[in-house]
């Protein structure tokens, strides 16, 4: 038997290929069959139901279609859930917040200063991408660490914005 | 003036419009000259040109807005005629007239007529002048929210603060608050000094539920104005218009006369020549004011072509090469609905937040009354440097409910991976009882939308996608561990490879056969 869990944004699910050749979902006996009909199309029959689902592997998780919804799905064999709960058994849970770069951007301003308390939702600052300003806003209240950007840089995406304590 | 025929055309723009004008030059059999920044060498509006140029590095301020180097192009490869499409150098007087100046033809009306309207003040003071009614607002660009604060005072919150040279709402701010328009003045004036080069805003009032409707409007040379209906496009989002369609179910034949009528009068009171839209804001109690007009094609035009059968673009061609328009208002006819969405490549459950990336996956909706015009394909970018548009997706109805039916299947039918799109908002908008019944304003997005309420996946496609998944993993788990035993035995490549056809094979019996081959590993 392999199992993997399925970590979708709002919930898991534990697939299990079983010894016989059949499949379970969450410990239930589903009848499934899936078809790749091109390099990204799946085509399953869940009882009958045909769903589309398409889907590919992207960086750490995979790029899924299904039902006109987009989402990011990560999955983990058992053994690399295990070493990934090794991983980070011990490591204190610190507050630290980190402000990545959602898009290669221009830094237009830089709303606040090292060590300023900032409340959720606050401004932080502002990145002009496709000819648009967007103001990045804290999803945590705390203090201002550091700040690595200055206005007029361009950044790339996921890149350290600036830290929060 | 006079006629003078159009041979071969530079299409000065990338994406989706330079395509869309290349298509109608083959068709009117006219020659095609495509430019292209480093980024964009493998873009369909390159592929489907007769010839394709150079012309710099990917930000447009280096590429694309480059007077000079398009040109040069221009003269290089000898054509008659340049096509700016929309955005870019479309509205830039200085370019239309260069490109005279060169003995070459601008498709699009003269310089004077797009200095005259795009400067929003000034198309203002022409347009009341020609008995068109404009929206409250100072007669020049203010410098300071000081200076903005007496009108304001005057006419009440909330006010709309613009950019003078402005469009596709850049250098725009709502102010609803005193204390708020320091911060949204020099914000609307920083944007609009990075999109548009000039940092000169004024101030309109703004007006309470209003509705966005514009007219199409076709000059030619000799005289002739007509308009080729309205465009319903309310529904917005930071003016950025996400949904339009034709007609608008809040015109009666006899307000539509009016507006078209009206509209006429505006783009004669500029001389206009060309394709042109006036933009009207219809008030909840269907007063209708000029906004502005758009001295170029129209994002947003195809469902006006839908709508009336017309090309505009080979309208535009024609109009330029000195013919006059084959046709009078009153043999204009109207068919059916049309609707169109704009697919952008946005996060909608994250702020909207541009999603740049390799388009992975992109299968396209097709069928009866569905058109799309898209400038990129499958493993092309959606990049930082350009309009996050992707795509438009058309359709045409009999009637308005059959156009939304439509619509909706084919959103639903649309496959694209790698960059996150907006088209969940745009089943949101089309299922939505208030669009449904007709009774939105441009606020319809602020006031309803969450991300919330976008359609979720159903128990068993969520079923479905999360065993596609673990297969995936699976497989990508023993290839991985494949890929090393290779590795260590390059004979043993071939072999590896042979048991792992990637097409059309049923995997759900793969898996044992890959943990075999976990255990020989």
């Amino acid at each position: 038997m392999s199992e993997y869990t399925v970590n979708f944004a709002d919930g898991q699910h534990i697939v299990s290929f079983e010894q016989d050749g059949s499949l379970s979902i969450d410990d239930q006996v589903v009848p499934i069959e899936i078809q790749q009909t091109n390099e990204h199309t799946f085509s399953v029959l869940v009882n009958g139901i045909s769903v589309k689902v398409i889907a590919h592997k992207s960086q750490d998780a995979y790029q899924v279609l299904v039902d006109s919804v987009q989402q990011e799905v990560v999955v983990e064999s058992e053994r690399e859930r295990l070493l990934k709960a090794y991983a980070t058994k011990g490591k204190a849970a610190r507050h630290r917040y980190e402000v990545h770069a959602p898009m290669p951007a221009l830094v237009v301003k830089v709303e606040v200063e090292v060590g300023e308390e900032v409340k959720v939702g606050q401004g932080l600052l502002i990145l002009e991408a496709m000819k648009m300003e967007n103001e990045i806003k804290s999803h945590q209240g705390g203090k201002v660490k550091k700040i690595l950007v200055a206005e007029g840089k361009t950044v790339e995406k996921g890149e350290l914005l600036m830290s929060l304590e | 003036m006079g006629k003078r025929s159009i041979k071969k055309v530079l299409v000065a723009n990338r994406g989706e419009i330079a395509l869309r004008v290349i298509r109608t030059c083959r068709e009117m059999g006219i020659e095609t000259v495509a430019v292209y920044s480093e980024i964009d060498r493998n873009m369909p509006h390159v592929l489907n040109a007769d010839e394709a140029y150079h012309i710099g590095p990917p930000p447009s301020r280096e590429s694309y807005l480059l007077i000079e180097k398009i040109l040069e192009v221009a003269k290089r490869a000898k054509v008659d005629a340049v096509h700016p499409g929309y955005g870019f150098l479309a509205e830039n007087d200085e370019f239309a007239e260069r490109v005279s100046k060169e003995g070459l033809i601008f498709v699009g009306p003269s310089a004077d007529s797009i200095r005259a309207m795009g400067d929003k003040t000034e198309a203002r003071r022409l347009v009341s002048n020609a008995k068109v009614p404009v929206v409250p607002g100072t007669e020049d660009s203010v410098e300071s929210a000081q200076e903005a604060r007496s009108f304001c005072k005057e006419y009440g919150y909330p006010v709309l603060i613009k950019a003078v040279a402005g469009g596709g709402g850049k250098g725009m701010r709502i102010v609803h608050k005193p204390e708020d328009l320091p911060q949204l003045f020099s914000a609307a004036q920083s944007e609009a000094r990075s999109a548009f080069g000039d940092s000169r805003v004024y101030v309109e009032k703004y007006l309470e539920r209003p509705r966005h409707v514009e007219f199409q409007i076709l000059a030619d040379q000799y005289g002739n104005t007509v308009h080729l209906g309205e465009r319903e496009c309310t529904i917005q989002r930071r003016h950025q218009k996400v949904v339009e369609e034709t007609p608008s179910i809040i015109l009666d034949d006899a307000m539509r006369a009016k507006m078209g009528m009206t509209a006429v009068l505006a783009a004669k009171a500029c001389n206009y020549q060309n394709a042109g839209t006036i933009e009207f804001l219809v008030d909840k109690d269907k007063n209708f004011y000029f906004l502005e007009m758009n001295t170029r094609l129209q994002v947003e035009h195809p469902i006006t072509e839908m709508r009336t059968g017309i090309d505009l673009v080979a309208q535009q061609l024609r109009v330029a090469m000195g013919e006059e328009l084959g046709f009078r208002q009153g043999d204009i006819s109207f068919y059916g609905h049309a609707i169109e969405c704009r697919i952008y490549a946005e996060d909608v459950e994250n702020d909207f937040l541009p999603s740049t990336g390799i388009i992975t996956h992109l299968k396209p909706s097709q069928g009866l009354g569905v058109r799309e015009d898209r400038g990129v394909e499958q493993g092309g970018e959606i990049s930082v440097y350009y309009d996050p548009m992707i795509s438009k997706l058309v359709v045409w109805g009999g009637t308005r409910s059959e156009a939304i039916e439509r619509m909706k299947r084919a959103l639903r039918e649309y496959e694209i991976l790698g960059v996150r799109t907006n088209i969940p908002l745009n089943l949101f908008v089309l299922q939505h009882p208030k669009f449904v019944s007709g009774d939105f304003d441009t606020h319809f997005l602020a006031n309803y939308y969450r991300p919330e309420l976008l359609e979720k996946t159903t128990a068993v496609g969520r079923t479905a996608a999360a065993v596609v998944c673990a297969l995936l993993h699976d497989r990508a788990l023993s290839r991985g561990s494949l890929q090393q035993m290779s590795e260590t035995m390059p004979n043993s490549r071939n072999e590896v490879h042979s048991m792992f056809p990637s097409q059309n094979h049923v995997l759900i019996s793969k898996w044992k056969q890959q943990r075999i081959n976990n255990m020989r590993s």
